[in-house]
């Protein structure tokens, strides 16, 4: 596969002669570029100096916005893990979120008999003598998974578990199950509806959404309703099959709970009071941004943008989901990374996080 | 403003990248060469100052995609085809390329980066802006897609 992409783009690469003449092109259309703006330099600094203004007046307006919101919930440093932040048990674990573990640490020869009991299941029989059994750190998720692999034909099969619970978390490489051909939605639709019956998942879960990643892979999103008309892309089943064929491609498990604390009393926030709160934040510089949509959905906190994280690293995301309005901003006539999108507590105001998403 | 020598130095370290992720995305010598013009007049005139060189590159990556993407836009919406007939003679592109064009935009950059530039997973992540979980994912689901589509290339041979 390596060679054959190198080859590829080799095939069509430039020779020096014609980056040496391209490059004589570039420095006279930069140079026809320059020109012009020298003469509008009074014009460009009189529209700076107004934008300037503009942009002192929506500041100001963004922190008298602020000063109406609600006093922020405090998220902790886990002193034993750097790094790590932990929202405070006192004031928002309300019920337990943990489900509870088998007795013994699962063995590699359980995780092999459920990997081939299951790929059986859903129409691939595969030996299980030829399995093999790898454990690994998820860091993002801070979790231990058990991946059981299994390679034939150059299709790398794997089903991949929760380590600690036994969970199971995805699987992938199994498309070669030979099934009669379907072609449109609804047959599809179906076909994911039985594979997902299959599975040692909860089977309360709504489809919520389909997707055609490309005409060979379509994904079905089963989902939680998490609050009232709230559904959670993070208790989610994620089933991909192979419209042509109607195998069974790929399965995603997300199991992200949702720690909704909130007292009847609780106001949540209007739209302008999240805009507010995500703009006032200095980090984020939104100033030249516009605001293009705002939805109250169920988020997960990552703390981007926020105090606890100006290195623009990405911390380790929560172990639950939040309720919040999911707001993405985006620069107009921007080159390039032009949206961002930040997330703003439904009832606190607190920034969870967000992401660059240009 | 930038000077013409940072300009040459950063036009020799990078011409190449940038005109490879253009050929991801075009299918003519033609257009590919007016996207890197476009790509280097921009950092031209561009006064953005770079933090080191993985941000030019970045930068210079992502203004190269967008350009192209702009064009692909552009073509689409003239229901033109863009241009088939290069006014240089332009080798064949081979199958590999022509299944690394198909693929979506984001599994496309990853296996570019990955298999050709031999940038690790965390490196990609800081120049494309995204997580590494997600470029992870990108480089295996690019590959899948990749190897699926270059046998059905076989398949119909």
């Amino acid at each position: 596969m390596h060679d054959k992409i190198r080859a590829g783009f080799d095939a069509v690469a430039p020779t020096d002669s014609e980056l040496t003449a391209l490059y004589g092109r570039i420095l006279l259309q930069a140079e026809q570029r320059r020109l012009p703006r020298r003469g509008r330099r009074w014009v460009l600094m009189a529209a700076a100096a107004i934008a300037l203004l503009a942009l002192l007046s929506t500041a100001g307006y963004a922190a008298y916005q602020r000063w109406f919101l609600p006093e922020p919930t405090e998220y902790v440093q886990d002193d034993e893990n750097p790094g790590i932040y932990h929202i405070l048990e006192t004031n928002t674990y309300t019920q337990p979120l943990e489900t509870e573990g088998p007795d013994a640490p699962l063995s590699d020869s359980a995780f092999l008999q459920q990997a081939a009991e299951l790929l059986d299941r859903v129409g691939l029989q595969v030996d299980a003598s030829q399995m093999t059994v790898v454990r690994q750190e998820n860091l993002y998720w801070d979790r231990t998974e058990a991946e059981v692999r299994f390679d034939r034909d150059e299709i790398h099969t794997s089903v991949t578990y929760n380590a600690d619970t036994g969970a199971l978390l995805a699987m992938s490489g199994i498309d070669w199950v030979e099934q009669p051909p379907v072609q449109d939605w609804a047959s599809v639709e179906e076909l994911a509806r039985r594979y997902y019956a299959l599975l040692p998942v909860p089977q309360d879960y709504v489809l919520q959404a389909r997707e055609e990643y490309d005409p060979q892979f379509w994904s079905f999103d089963f989902c939680r309703e998490a609050a009232p008309g709230i559904y959670s892309y993070y208790e989610m089943v994620r089933i991909s099959v192979n419209p042509v064929s109607g195998r069974l491609t790929g399965v995603n498990v997300f199991s992200v709970p949702l720690l909704d604390d909130h007292t009847p009393a609780d106001v949540p926030l209007t739209q302008d009071q999240a805009e507010a709160a995500a703009r006032a934040l200095p980090s984020l510089q939104l100033e030249a941004y516009e605001l293009k949509t705002a939805v109250v959905t169920v988020g997960l906190p990552n703390w981007s943008f926020t105090q606890y994280n100006t290195s623009g690293e990405h911390l380790q995301v929560s172990k639950v989901t939040r309720l919040c309005w999911v707001l993405r901003f985006e620069r107009p006539n921007s080159d390039f990374a032009d949206e961002i999108e930040v997330l703003v507590d439904y009832y606190t105001g607190e920034i969870l996080g967000g992401d660059v998403t240009g | 403003m930038r000077s013409k020598q940072e300009l040459a130095a950063l036009y020799e370290d990078h011409a190449r990248t940038v005109w490879n992720i253009c050929s991801a995305y075009l299918p003519s010598r033609a257009d590919v060469e007016d996207a890197v013009q476009e790509t280097f007049v921009r950092l031209a005139v561009s006064s953005k100052e770079f933090q080191n060189p993985v941000h030019a590159k970045g930068w210079l990556i992502l203004t190269a995609k967008n350009i192209c993407k702009d064009e692909l836009r552009r073509a689409r919406r003239r229901a033109q085809p863009l241009k088939t007939e290069p006014a240089v003679s332009m080798p064949e592109p081979d199958e590999t390329l022509q299944a690394v064009r198909q693929l979506p935009e984001h599994y496309r950059d990853a296996i570019y980066l990955h298999y050709y530039e031999g940038y690790a997973t965390a490196e990609i992540a800081a120049l494309l802006r995204r997580r590494e979980s997600t470029v992870r994912s990108d480089l295996r689901r690019g590959r899948a897609m990749l190897k699926n589509l270059l046998k059905e290339e076989y398949d119909n041979a």
